[in-house]
Order: C-alpha cells, then sequence, then structure tokens
C-alpha cells in the first residue's frame, strides 16, 4: 500500500464535506447557493432527497466518514480486511451514486451541483483504489 | 539490539498512528463546524447590503394593495419545481395580506435548463392580455410535471381554450414581439439585481432568504410590518 492512502481520504473529506452541507442545510432549510445552471432548489425539495426522513445527504456523509476511518485503519496495519471493506463501501456507493444522478437526470429534470459534485469525487475514489489494487498485484507478481 | 531496535520502530510507529487519528478527529470536528457555520441561517434577513431600488411599473402584474408599505417581489419561473412550491403559500399569503402587502410578480426563465420557461411566461402573459394571468399562471403551474416533459405548447393552448379565451388573439400575442420583450425585460431586471437562482424574493428592494412554509412566510412579512 501507497501514497493511494493519503489522497484517498483527502477526497473522502472532501466528500465529508460536501455532504455534510447538504445535510445541516436540509435540517436549516437553508436556501443553497446554487448557480443559475442548475436546479438545487428542486433536487433537495424533491421525494427523492429522504429515506423514512433521513435526508440521503446524512447517509453520504456516514458513508465518507467510513470509508476514511477505514483509509486509516488499512494505512495502520496494512490489512486485506480494511481494503476490502473500503473497495466494497466505495463501489456500492458508486453504484447508489450512479442511480441519483440518473434519477436527476431523467425525473427530477434538475440537477443538484453539489450533489453532482459528490458523485464525481466517489468516482475518483473508486479509480484510486482501483490503481491501487493493481499496484498491489504488481508487487506480489514482482516480488 | 535489533529486539531494541525494533521496539523504539514500533513505538514511533504507534506514536504516528496516534498523532493520525487524533488529527483525523481534530479535521473531522473543525470541518463539521465549519459547514454548520457556513449554512447559519439568515432566514428573512436581507442577504445583499445595499438596497437595490425596485420600481414598480403600472403594467405589472401584482395582487394586494397597490399603496401597500410593503413591496414583495418574486422573480420566477414557471417550469421551476420549487416555484410551484410557493405559488400556493404566495396565493395564501395575499389572501391574507391583501390590505397591507403588495405583491409583484416578474419572469426569471432559467431558459439554460428549462425549455419551455419561456414559453410558459408568453403563455401567461398572453391569457393576461386577455385580464386572465394569474388564473393562466395557476394553470401551468399546476400542470408543470405534465408540460415540462414535452408538448408544452398544445398543453398551453388547451389551457387558454378552458379558461374561455379568444385563441386568435391568444395565439397572435404568444407570438407577439410585445409580449417576447416583455418577458426579456423583467428578466434583465432580475439579471441587474444579481440573481442567481429561482424564486428570489425581494421585501421592498432588499433580497430576503426564501422561507420553507407558509408560515414562515407570514413571519417574515409580519416582522417588515413591525418595522423590521
Amino acid at each position: 500500500m501507497g501514497k493511494w492512502h493519503f489522497w484517498y481520504g483527502l477526497l473522502g473529506l472532501a466528500g465529508f464535506s460536501d455532504t455534510l452541507y447538504l445535510t445541516f442545510s436540509h435540517y436549516r432549510q437553508h436556501t443553497l447557493g446554487c448557480s443559475i445552471l442548475d436546479g438545487c432548489d428542486e433536487v433537495l425539495t424533491s421525494e427523492y432527497s429522504e429515506i423514512a426522513g433521513i435526508p440521503l445527504a446524512l447517509f453520504g456523509a456516514a458513508y465518507y466518514l467510513m470509508l476514511v476511518t477505514g483509509t486509516i485503519a488499512s494505512y495502520q496495519t496494512g490489512a486485506k480486511r480494511w481494503f476490502s471493506a473500503i473497495f466494497l463501501i466505495n463501489s456500492t456507493g458508486f453504484i447508489v451514486s450512479l442511480v441519483l444522478v440518473y434519477v436527476q437526470w431523467a425525473v427530477i429534470l434538475a440537477f443538484c451541483q453539489y450533489c453532482v459534485l459528490s458523485a464525481a469525487i466517489t468516482s475518483v475514489m473508486l479509480v484510486i483504489l482501483l490503481f491501487a489494487l493493481r499496484n498491489n498485484r504488481q508487487e506480489q507478481l514482482t516480488g | 539490539m535489533s529486539k531494541r531496535k525494533e521496539r523504539i520502530a514500533e513505538k514511533q510507529k504507534q506514536q504516528k498512528m496516534r498523532t493520525i487519528w487524533i488529527s483525523f478527529g481534530v479535521i473531522i470536528v473543525i470541518v463539521a463546524a465549519g459547514v454548520w457555520w457556513l449554512t447559519i441561517p439568515e432566514d428573512g434577513e436581507p442577504v445583499t447590503e445595499t438596497t437595490a431600488e425596485i420600481r414598480i411599473g403600472d403594467d405589472e402584474w401584482t395582487l394586494g394593495n397597490a399603496d401597500a408599505d410593503i413591496v414583495l417581489v418574486e422573480y420566477a419561473d414557471f417550469q421551476c419545481g420549487a416555484c410551484a412550491y410557493y405559488h400556493p403559500i404566495l396565493k395564501e399569503l395575499m389572501e391574507e395580506y391583501d390590505d397591507r402587502v403588495l405583491y409583484v410578480f416578474r419572469h426569471f426563465p432559467l431558459t439554460s435548463i428549462h425549455q419551455y420557461a419561456t414559453l410558459a411566461a408568453r403563455a401567461a402573459e398572453a391569457a393576461g392580455r386577455q385580464g386572465k394571468f394569474w388564473e393562466m399562471a395557476d394553470l401551468i403551474y399546476e400542470n408543470q410535471p405534465r408540460w415540462s416533459r414535452g408538448n408544452a405548447p398544445f398543453e398551453f393552448t388547451g389551457y387558454a381554450r378552458e379558461l374561455g379565451l379568444d385563441m386568435n388573439r391568444f395565439q397572435n400575442d404568444l407570438n407577439s414581439d410585445e409580449i417576447f420583450q416583455r418577458v426579456e425585460r423583467s428578466y434583465n431586471s432580475g439579471m441587474r439585481l444579481n440573481i442567481t437562482s429561482v424564486p428570489s424574493f425581494f421585501i421592498n428592494g432588499e433580497k430576503i432568504m426564501n422561507p420553507r412554509t407558509l408560515d414562515e412566510f407570514r413571519a417574515v412579512i409580519n416582522r417588515w410590518l413591525e418595522g423590521n
């Protein structure tokens, strides 16, 4: 395991900040500072923004927190099980993000810039993990 | 000797990890506090330091008392979900504050994301020519999910028929330069006020954070009525 921990953890923190901002905004009923090019208000007030009364953004914040914690644990122990756990969580997050972006595009007909940012962060994080996995395998092969 | 080195290395590693975990905790707390601070609402308070002078023209779409002390201007886009959400709230509000507030509706169609927003604004304006602006606005907002997905021109013509409008006149007005320009003038006035999202509300020229419910809106208006 190498440098990926640092960048992965940093991106996780960025994702955590982003989703936490959405969560607080949701609870405080704060008008989001969306640009003229998107429709945050619509996305965040839509029926898709909550599951059983809990804002999706809160799940997002917990998800990023798990990833960053897992990254530090993986760095500390070097254990494969931590890497596998992060990989599983990140992959699930990626699929959920894909679904959410699709819902914004096809159902709500409006994009929320903070939600799209989170999807982008999750995708980049997954790519980093795939590279780390490949490098690790190569190291094992070469010895 | 090597065992001692190993112990020292192990101790150093443990210390390093302790530092990382503590830093992680501190960063999380700082991030959470920062985001918390960023999202503190300024409900009903002006968000701009400067007060823009909003002059209300004689030909604008208004409800309420023209001589009221409180002038509430809304910039809206008929294809925006949040605007549709606010529409009944504003109607109810204006029933209550009919004599104390003047409500002004202005168009701010976000054409880059809302394909039919300008057409909807023109349809409402064209209906307004025959005295049915608000009735058309009601129908447009109520049926927003339907026409937003396509077939808007057909839908709007249907609403005009439903309202008993003179259809030839409606079609002519819908495509008239004058109505195009009216919508554009309204949009440009919003641009001058640096609007970045819809709906945007101004009370006596000061932009307010959007109250989310009728009760919150009522509280904001009451605050202004009591002298801000």
